[in-house]
C-alpha cells in the first residue's frame, strides 16, 4: 500500500486536471489558473470525463469539485487511485460545504487540502501554489 | 495584476450578467410550478439552482446578488427539509425571489 500522505513532489506545479460541472465557474477558474497561475490545465465537466482524460494525461495535481453529477469528486479520486499511475498524484478538492469527518476521509485519500467555494478568482492560483509548496516542504 | 486576466475577467463578468435574466426566469418558472403543485423534486431543483447562483454570483464579484440568493437558498433549504410549503413561507420565498431578481437586474444595468 503506497503512502499517499507523502507523495514525492519536489518539482514545480505545472499541469492540472480540473473537474467542475458548472460552466460559469469553470470559465472563471480557467483564466485564474492559466492567465494568473500560468498553469497548463485540462478541463472536465464531471468525474467520468476525468477518467477518460486520465488515459492520456497525467497531471501534477488533480483539482476536483466535490459535488458533480454523473460522478462526484471523491468517487472519481477513489476510481483514479486504482490506477498505479494515479496512486500518488496529489489532489485538491473544492466545495461549499466541508464537514470535519469528510475532511479526514479526504486526507486519507491523498487530498492535500480543500478550497472553500465560492473561491476568489484573484487568489485561486496562489492558494494552489501555497498548498503545493507546503506539501513539498513536508515531503522527504 | 495581469492585464490579460483583467480584460478576460471583465468580459466574463459581462457575459455572466447577460445570462442572468435567463437564470432568474428559470428560478421563477420552478417557483410558479411549485406554488401550483408541491413537488420534492422541484424544490430540490430550485434549491440547487439558487445555491449555484449564490456561488457563481460571489465568484464573479456580484456581492449583492450573491447575498440575496444566499437568503433565498437558506429558506428553500428549510422548506425542503420540512417538505411542506406554508402560506408564510410562500410569501417569504416570493419576496426573496423578487430581491434576487432586482439585484440581478442591477448587475445588468451597471454594465
Amino acid at each position: 500500500m503506497p503512502d499517499r500522505r507523502a507523495p514525492i513532489m519536489n518539482k514545480p506545479l505545472v499541469q492540472i486536471l480540473y473537474a467542475e460541472d458548472e460552466e460559469d465557474i469553470r470559465t472563471i477558474a480557467q483564466i485564474a489558473l492559466e492567465d494568473l497561475g500560468g498553469f497548463a490545465v485540462k478541463y472536465c465537466n464531471n468525474g467520468l470525463e476525468v477518467l477518460e482524460q486520465a488515459k492520456t494525461f497525467v497531471p501534477d495535481l488533480l483539482l476536483f469539485d466535490v459535488m458533480m453529477p454523473k460522478m462526484d469528486g471523491p468517487t472519481t479520486l477513489h476510481e483514479l487511485r486504482k490506477n498505479p499511475v494515479f496512486a500518488n498524484i496529489p489532489a485538491v478538492f473544492m466545495t461549499a460545504k466541508i464537514q470535519p469527518k469528510e475532511l479526514s476521509e479526504y486526507k486519507a485519500m491523498g487530498v492535500l487540502d480543500v478550497i472553500q467555494k465560492p473561491f476568489d478568482p484573484m487568489r485561486l492560483a496562489d492558494m494552489l501554489r501555497l498548498i503545493w509548496e507546503k506539501q513539498c516542504e513536508g515531503s522527504p | 495584476m495581469n492585464s490579460e486576466f483583467e480584460r478576460k475577467l471583465a468580459s466574463l463578468r459581462e457575459d455572466y450578467s447577460k445570462n442572468l435574466p435567463a437564470k432568474i426566469e428559470e428560478l421563477e418558472h420552478l417557483w410558479n410550478s411549485l406554488q401550483q403543485q408541491w413537488s420534492a423534486e422541484v424544490i430540490d431543483d430550485l434549491h440547487r439552482k439558487t445555491h449555484s447562483l449564490n456561488g457563481s454570483a460571489s465568484t464573479y464579484g456580484f456581492r449583492k446578488l450573491s447575498s440575496a440568493a444566499a437568503q433565498l437558498e437558506a429558506l428553500l433549504r428549510a422548506v425542503h427539509k420540512i417538505n411542506h410549503l406554508s402560506a408564510e413561507h410562500k410569501l417569504q420565498i416570493s419576496k426573496l425571489l423578487g430581491q434576487v431578481k432586482l439585484s440581478a437586474s442591477k448587475t445588468v444595468m451597471a454594465r
